[in-house]
């Protein structure tokens, strides 16, 4: 039997008892190996098993997890050699409830080290490969759970997440659907930290459903993350075949400025036409932040990485040494070991950004900056529902390219997904077309706390153009 | 912004990080943090005089619960990552 349906179907199928789950596991086993082979889009897999609940909102849904979020007894690395040998003694709170309703754990997703890029190239590990077309690069940070979606001919969802964009680049470069909530929406428990006022977990998925729904199930206040953000539960399918008529899209002039692909952003303003022909209004709006947006939040990640990144010292997790030297002298040596080279870039760069005198000059002026960018957007959506504009500048380059790049050309790669992140407002990343073979990203933001807008019109996107039907054949 | 970075400046960078360099990444690492650190000069522009930080994206508030001691991992749990343990403890390298 074949199980390429829906996540949609696939639920209503097991919930009607026409599925026979242990076939289903043992295919789901071998696809998952099949993708891996050709993708190495995991750093760890895990055999698929029937769920510990009798029922749930997952209930027998195979569910990817990126490597950067603790799950009990199954190692976890964050992409990093530094935490090579590291097993939790605890689950991540978003990997309890999908677990409470019922999903099947079936590997750990490549990525950058610590989420430490844009290309998952940044790795520890092996490099994971883009479905589309092996050559090229499938995003980051949080590229294996790309790959894994945009390959797996059998429902699942994976749960990623996000700093400065590592749920949308991934998503727009493998034509995959990626679903970064408010900050605080989603708890952060249990993740290892890049930078705690950046990092959001999301989900990657194959349609706008299945991704809403992954949302529903990990969001919610918890009393481990002090920053969750204590609203009620929302079921966020249902926007998904609300109607789109009236709303009201702002278009930001200076996500298609300079940098960006002309063909990319002709596709997009195509995309912007269908919305057009759903009923809803858009207008051109200016941002005039956009441009410093980059700066401020790469400051502001070197600083929080750099001091999150401190407690790897090789004595009670992680890489171990024998104990030699004094205390200083052996924590330089694990670190130097242990961390690789972007790490070691931004543990120097965010310890400079917040050293003694300069830390007005680099961090709190970056600091300064995101409150303008803020502002930037809530004046903006005082007008409009929902921003729509390229996810990323450009379709998925080949790995022959990135290697090209300057550690900061890599950065600047990031100028049209750092915004929405550092305001920690919501964005969803949705197919709206290819350029030759790779596909192109729409991007659509929302207010705080305006998931469902986003959802709502992603959807009525995705009906309309059905490019979430087409696979990426490997 | 962004003066000359010199190797000494990243020599104490380093020390500060707690960080061994080789000869080969000193080197590297000061050309391209002098690059990334000469680009980000154009934070100069804005003018921010007048702005507070936003350290979060949403502004949030202090969380306080009682003082009452929970369930936790055991003491084995905790040490189950480790080689550096004796007994019930971790073992570190020498402090003095």
């Amino acid at each position: 039997m074949s199980y390429n349906i829906s996540v949609k179907e696939f639920l209503e199928q097991v919930k009607s008892g026409n599925i026979n789950m242990d076939d289903f596991f043992a295919k789901t086993n071998e696809e998952v190996e099949r993708v891996n082979k050709k993708t190495n889009s995991f750093i760890t897999t895990v055999q698929a098993k029937k769920p510990k609940t009798k029922s749930g909102k997952l209930f027998g849904l195979p569910v990817s997890i990126k490597d950067n979020i603790c799950t009990k007894n199954i190692r976890t690395t964050a992409g990093s050699k530094i935490l090579e040998s590291y097993t939790p003694v605890f689950d991540a709170t978003v990997t309890k409830k999908i677990l409470d309703e019922g999903s099947t754990i079936v590997g750990k997703t490549a990525m950058d080290e610590f989420g430490f890029g844009t290309f998952s190239v940044n790795c520890a590990y092996k490099i994971p490969k883009n479905p589309w077309d092996l050559e090229r690069s499938c995003g980051g940070s949080s590229g294996g759970s790309g790959a894994v979606v945009a390959a797996t001919k059998i429902p699942n969802i994976s749960i990623a997440e996000s700093t400065g964009g590592s749920i949308s680049c991934p998503a727009s470069f493998t034509g995959t659907v990626g679903l970064t909530p408010t900050y605080g929406r989603v708890s952060r428990y249990g993740l290892v930290d890049y930078a705690n006022s950046l990092d959001k977990i999301g989900v990657m998925a194959k349609r706008v459903w299945d991704a809403a729904l992954g949302l529903s199930v990990i969001a919610g206040k918890d009393e481990r993350d002090q920053t969750t953000v204590d609203k009620p539960n929302e079921d966020y399918t249902t926007f998904c075949n609300k109607d789109v008529r009236g709303m009201t899209i702002g278009v930001p002039q200076e996500y298609f400025g300079q940098g960006v692909n002309e063909k990319v952003a002709n596709i997009v303003w195509d995309a912007i036409s269908v919305l057009e022909s759903l009923g809803c209004k858009y207008k051109e709006v200016s941002l005039p932040m956009t441009k410093y947006a980059l700066y401020s939040y790469y400051i502001i990640a070197w600083s929080e990485s750099s001091t999150n990144l401190a407690k790897y010292c090789g004595v009670r997790y992680g890489l171990q040494k024998n104990l030699e030297g004094n205390f200083n002298e052996y924590f330089s040596s694990v670190r130097a070991d242990g961390f690789g080279e972007e790490a070691k870039r931004r543990i120097l760069l965010g310890t400079y950004a917040r050293m003694a005198g300069y830390r007005d000059q680099y961090y709190l002026k970056a600091m300064k900056v995101r409150r303008l960018v803020i502002e930037d957007f809530k004046k903006a959506f005082k007008k409009f529902d929902v921003l729509a504009a390229p996810t990323m500048p450009m379709v998925a380059p080949e790995f022959a390219e990135i290697k090209k790049l300057t550690p900061l050309q890599h950065y600047m790669s990031d100028i049209l997904t750092v915004p929405a992140n550092l305001a920690g407002i919501p964005h969803i990343s949705v197919p709206c077309g290819f350029f030759l073979t790779m596909p192109v990203g729409l991007h659509l933001m929302g207010n705080h706390f305006d998931e469902g807008k986003i959802v709502q019109l992603a959807a009525a996107f995705e009906r309309e153009t059905k490019f979430t039907d087409r696979w990426a054949e490997v | 912004m962004a003066e000359k970075i010199e190797e000494q400046t990243l020599k104490k960078v380093s020390g500060l990080a707690r960080l061994n360099l080789t000869e080969e990444e000193m080197k590297k690492f000061t050309k391209q943090l002098q690059n990334v650190l000469d680009a980000f000069k154009s934070l100069n522009e804005v003018d921010t005089e007048k702005v507070e930080p936003a350290f979060h994206p949403l502004e949030i508030k202090n969380v306080f619960r009682e003082d009452k001691t929970e369930p936790s991992i055991t003491n084995e749990e905790a040490l189950a990552n480790t080689t550096h343990k004796e007994g019930k403890h971790f073992k570190g390298p020498r402090i003095v």
